[in-house]
């Protein structure tokens, strides 16, 4: 399949640092939202 | 600033917000409160780091590569425009005013109406602002209407949202982040009033003039500029410029185009151009003498700093302006490296500077392989499309291996060809790429 031209090239740097980035923000966000619960 | 502090200093800042809301010390309320929070702090700070992300700050693109900063500009839009349209239903608490003794918002969403209106009207305008960059080809907008939709609407989506966030948001009220924001959204202004105002009174006092104007192949023109009363430009091979040409410089009437002439020439600028949008169908209207401006040098197609044994150059259709501009470069330089150009058409009409490229290939370090779709009857070169093929036929092992490419042609071909190298084994960062889909 032919990726869309604004997704980065499969397996570049810019490609893992973006899903890293991604995998980052989520878990913080996470983290954020269970802190009430965590906390306990 | 290297690449990896760069993406570390917007992730500290995109996810400061969230750090600041924690510190506050407020008490947590549900995990869906909470999310809806986060998920439109989150979303706000993606939206406004957005406007240092467009492409047109060289301190940004140059580090992170054009392409990749604006991969990134439309790849977190979407991941904003996700956040913002689920913050509304992630909220369990329902509106309401709010109970003197709550002091910590814990019981009701403060129901200030200004604030819920900002708050609907970014809501809407960010699906719109998004909608219209996805969709400009299909919905035939002319490129600079888009371009001041586009500021405009990101700047009303930025508005809006403050103002929401200031009013309505249960930690805003922490001043640390009442002024984060604020600082926030100053710079997001700052970096829009650059672009529209700014870059353009600096481009008055450096005009350019048209020298010339020529059909070199079809519907392809190469267009000369001068420097009027500057020295020029500097610039490596391989990287392009925002060229506007016949307009006030606050026009927005400007396209990203390649320089084709090698730094080493002289102070005149070169570009080949095709007939495919708005702008390029009247090239052939332009006259000599016509005032130009121009923004940049932006891009990283270049070989300064690379020390790969060769290079391999691969062209589709008028992506040949920006390798051209190399290959006069690596020859006006005298250049010890090998190279191979691979130059795609689809038919032997829409070659460009065949005779130079003939030349090159006789006098430099440089083979030149010409590819046709459509080839006359007496074609010698190769037949069909640059893809996985072409490549094993043209290249072997040692240049998948040790080799720099650059590519440069229509997102199909770029696609294709990228997708090949890497199934070969060439790393990423031996891969230089850049793709227009302005016209």
């Amino acid at each position: 399949m032919t990726k869309p031209s604004w997704q980065f090239a499969p397996r570049s740097r810019a490609y893992v640092a973006y899903w890293l980035l991604n995998v980052i923000t989520l878990i913080a966000l996470l983290a954020f939202a269970l802190r009430g619960l965590l906390a306990q | 600033m290297n690449p990896r502090l760069l993406i570390g200093f917007y992730a500290f800042v995109t996810l400061l917000p969230l750090g600041l809301s924690w510190l506050a010390g407020l008490p947590a309320r549900t995990f869906r409160d909470e999310l809806a929070s986060g998920a439109g702090m989150l979303a706000f700070a993606v939206i406004l780091a957005e406007f240092v992300l467009s492409g047109r700050f060289r301190s940004v693109s140059a580090r992170l590569g054009m392409d990749n900063t604006m991969r990134f500009h439309q790849l977190v839009a979407r991941s904003a425009l996700v956040l913002v349209f689920v913050h509304p239903y992630l909220f369990q608490t329902s509106f309401g005013p709010g109970y003197p003794w709550d002091t910590t918002g814990q019981l009701t969403l403060a129901s200030d109406t200004g604030g819920l209106v900002t708050g609907i009207l970014a809501w809407f305008a960010l699906p719109a602002v998004i909608g219209l960059a996805i969709f400009r080809d299909d919905l035939n907008i002319r490129y600079e209407t888009w371009r001041l939709m586009h500021g405009v609407g990101a700047l009303l989506v930025a508005g809006f949202a403050l103002h929401h966030t200031l009013t309505l948001g249960r930690y805003s009220q922490n001043p640390i982040l009442f002024y984060f924001w604020v600082v926030m959204f100053a710079v997001a202004l700052a970096a829009a009033c650059w672009i529209y105002f700014l870059k353009p009174i600096l481009q008055l006092r450096s005009p350019w003039r048209v020298r010339s104007v020529q059909p070199i192949a079809q519907r392809i023109w190469e267009i000369t500029i001068t420097p009027v009363a500057h020295a020029g430009l500097r610039f490596a091979a391989g990287q392009f410029v925002w060229l506007n040409i016949g307009n006030s410089p606050f026009s927005l009437r400007e396209n990203p185009f390649s320089v084709s002439s090698a730094p080493e020439s002289g102070s005149d600028l070169k570009f080949i151009i095709k007939e495919v949008g708005d702008f390029t169908q009247t090239l052939g209207q332009i006259t000599p003498g016509t005032r130009a401006y121009v923004d940049g040098p932006h891009g990283n197609l270049t070989t300064g700093g690379r020390h790969e044994p060769g290079i391999v150059l691969i062209a589709g259709g008028v992506g040949i302006a920006a390798l051209i501009g190399i290959l006069r470069q690596l020859r006006l330089e005298d250049d010890k490296r090998q190279s191979v150009l691979i130059y795609g058409n689809r038919s032997a009409e829409q070659i460009v500077c065949r005779d130079e490229l003939e030349k090159i290939g006789h006098t430099h370090r440089t083979r030149v392989e010409l590819v046709l779709a459509e080839p006359p009857p007496d074609w010698a070169g190769h037949t069909g499309l640059i893809n996985a093929d072409l490549l094993h036929r043209v290249l072997d092992d040692s240049h998948a291996q040790r080799w720099l490419f650059i590519l440069c042609g229509p997102p199909a071909m770029m696609n294709a060809v990228e997708q090949a190298l890497i199934e070969w084994g060439v790393s990423a960062d031996r891969i230089l790429a850049e793709r227009f889909t302005y016209d």
